[in-house]
């Protein structure tokens, strides 16, 4: 465990034992090996309320393109940045972890839109850097993802020239 | 439009890409450079036109012409450090920084500028320098010439020209600004690599010129250490990188040259020193790391801006860069506006960041880009190494420079306002859409000065391997020479004892070429 991860695992543990639940520490940190999909998938639809097509299939051809191109890019970043993501993500898969982080039992995709958008605010406003960090890094991955396909810009009246495309 | 550098390799040219390589090398030269940028590449083409056998190693890949596609989505993990998502350690700061083949020359915005006076007057003060404008002006006109730098002659882009007409309804100063173009499209994705060679970077210049006198390019390669004892360097230790540019220790280039030198930017330089553990008497090697920490402030407009096309750079103001207050300074430019650069930077969630995405031909941007490193509590970050060797910066805002931010965030919204804004958008986590300039400055105002809240960006690394005459004040000399180890030297934008208060690209060239004449004339001794 690198000191991002430490960092990281005793913020939740904080958390957790501030909620009464201190038995967080005898969890797992193994989370699913899709953690990073099952987050991604339920905060991308929040994330991008009033950017996706209005069309369904459209709209779900989007955000599997944009959680596929977010993880596309994760290997660019520095090991320890990409450990720190992974970390969140299988936190966030896991019950108690989760209840500490999010104050919710329910698994993230359970949550409404709306709810899932207050859990991201919540921790831009949070007085942890760490959580304010997984704000703006999120964040910044998910738009990036979006921003960066060519079907996305219709709206925003861009295009880009074609040379060497 | 021709591949130069694969046209001159498929003649003869010697290159190598350090990810194709299935065993340990080693090799000689006279001279063996690290970095492939503004400074690096600078002295290679000097260094091998005079006749020395020089091996230029970059980091990154060799990209260029007919390879540049003109989509963030390809440009940024291709051509930028952590694909363009590099941070500070708090991940307070981004920072956009080249990583490839030309070094950030082959992604910047062009512009051109001379070393501000006050930043001179500032050196040979506290650093004992002995540079001046006129001692400096054969080299910076010798810059000027080789990369065809001159004013811009075409009207400006109408996200660069709200910046001039809110200067001139002020009565602020601004410059037309110089670019180191020839045959400039005015495409505006100088960002994503030029298309069309019109850009006259590392890439399309001095990289070919030194090839084409036969020094030897090798890309994909991280220098990992420089081996040295008895004051000298013995030999430098480099492995490749993989297709995500992370270090790949499963095979090892030694190289084994005359003379070093380390031209790997202002993070990179310093982590290789620090990982080499080189002398550091003074203290100061990897401390003292600048950035132009730059404020953003967006605001709509009527009329449409459409600031990705032209010219990303064509005027900046200096109004505010040299307070007679003693108050952080700022410089005031613009940025290209291209999706993914303007998505990840304004605020909002959900459908309020959908609602400004959705004026983005409306949205004009301002940037203000603070100049640190000349009051007591502006002292820059640190360079700090990671268990496996990989640099951070450490960049702790102090309240002297929060206070600058502060008044940026006010100069950019009144000047917005004064060229004619309906609202004004300062990049901050609490801010809003302010309809004028009364509300925006009452608001301002009361934001938080805090990390997190205020967006902070930069393009400009600087210093933490700084000159200076004594050594106890400095990692190298006025020749770029480190102090201590006798056949090392640093040639790139670290050696800056200080931010500069301009774009640095063209101080380091007529640097680097100050230090090139005498490096040469050293070696040919």
């Amino acid at each position: 465990m690198n000191r991002r991860q430490f960092i990281f695992r005793s913020l939740a543990l904080t958390l957790a034992a501030s909620t009464g639940y201190a038995v967080y520490q005898h969890q797992s940190l193994q989370g699913s090996d899709n953690a990073a999909v099952l987050v991604l998938d339920a905060l991308l639809p929040a994330v991008l309320m009033g950017a996706l097509p209005a069309d369904m299939a459209a709209q779900q051809l989007s955000l599997a393109q944009t959680r596929d191109d977010v993880l596309q890019f994760l290997a660019y970043l520095p090991h320890s940045q990409q450990q720190q993501l992974q970390q969140l993500f299988e936190l966030l898969q896991q019950d108690l972890a989760r209840l500490a982080l999010t104050g919710q039992w329910l698994q993230l995709a359970d949550l409404p839109l709306p709810a899932r958008l207050d859990l991201l605010f919540s921790w831009r406003d949070s007085y942890f850097s760490l959580l304010q960090q997984a704000f703006s890094g999120l964040r910044e991955l998910i738009y990036a993802a979006f921003y960066g396909q060519p079907q996305h810009w219709l709206s925003l009246q861009y295009s880009a020239p074609e040379f060497n495309l | 439009m021709k591949n130069l550098i694969a046209d001159g390799v498929s003649a003869g040219w010697s290159y190598l890409d350090a990810s194709t390589l299935t065993a340990d090398k080693h090799f000689e030269a006279d001279v063996v450079i690290v970095g492939s940028g503004a400074g690096g590449a600078m002295a290679a083409e000097q260094l091998s036109l005079a006749g020395f056998k020089v091996i230029l190693l970059e980091m990154g890949a060799l990209y260029e012409g007919k390879d540049f596609k003109q989509q963030e989505r390809w440009a940024y993990p291709a051509l930028y450090q952590d694909g363009a998502g590099r941070k500070t350690l708090d991940q307070s700061i981004g920072i956009l920084q080249g990583r490839t083949v030309g070094g950030s020359t082959t992604v910047n915005w062009t512009t051109s500028i001379r070393t501000p006076e006050n930043t001179l007057d500032y050196w040979r003060a506290e650093f004992g320098s002995d540079f001046t404008s006129e001692n400096l002006a054969p080299y910076f006109q010798q810059a000027e010439q080789r990369l065809n730098i001159h004013p811009w002659p075409v009207p400006p882009n109408s996200n660069n020209d709200k910046l001039r007409q809110g200067c001139e309804a002020l009565g602020w100063q601004y410059t037309v600004i110089n670019r180191n173009v020839s045959g400039c499209a005015n495409l505006g994705y100088c960002g994503m690599g030029c298309p069309i060679n019109a850009k006259q970077s590392m890439l399309v210049s001095t990289i070919p010129a030194a090839m084409q006198a036969g020094a030897m390019l090798i890309s994909r390669v991280s220098a990992r250490e420089l081996k040295w004892q008895h004051g000298q360097v013995q030999s430098l230790v480099a492995v490749p990188v993989d297709s995500y540019f992370h270090a790949d220790f499963k095979i090892k280039l030694s190289f084994k040259a005359k003379h070093y030198i380390v031209a790997a930017g202002a993070i990179g330089s310093p982590a290789l020193l620090l990982r080499s553990k080189v002398p550091n008497p003074s203290g100061r090697l990897g401390k003292h790391t600048y950035l132009h920490p730059s404020v953003i402030s967006g605001a709509l407009f009527e009329e449409t801006i459409a600031g990705h096309s032209g010219a990303p750079q064509s005027i900046y103001s200096d109004q505010f860069v040299w307070p007679s207050n003693g108050q952080a300074g700022f410089k005031l430019e613009v940025p290209p506006l291209h999706p993914v650069l303007m998505a990840t930077k304004l605020t909002g969630l959900a459908q309020s960041h959908a609602a400004l995405m959705q004026q983005f031909n409306q949205l004009q941007v301002v940037i203000a880009l603070l100049r640190d490193g000349f009051h007591p509590d502006s002292q820059g970050g640190t360079v700090l190494l990671s268990d496996n060797g990989e640099p951070v910066v450490d960049y702790p805002i102090s309240d002297y420079l929060w206070q600058g931010v502060q008044t940026a965030y006010l100069a950019m919204a009144e000047l917005q306002f004064a060229a004619g804004a309906k609202s004004v958008l300062p990049i901050h986590q609490d801010a809003e859409l302010y309809r004028s300039w009364q509300h925006a400055r009452q608001a301002i105002q009361a934001l938080p000065l805090q990390r997190y809240r205020a967006t902070l960006a930069s393009a400009h690394v600087m210093g933490g391997c700084n000159m200076s005459a004594d050594p106890a004040k400095g990692v190298v000399n006025l020749s770029g020479r480190h102090h201590q180890l006798e056949n090392l030297s640093v040639f790139d934008g670290s050696v800056l004892p200080t931010s500069l208060g301009a774009n640095p690209q063209l101080t380091i060239y007529a640097l680097v070429s100050v230090f090139t004449d005498r490096l040469r004339t050293l070696l040919s001794a």
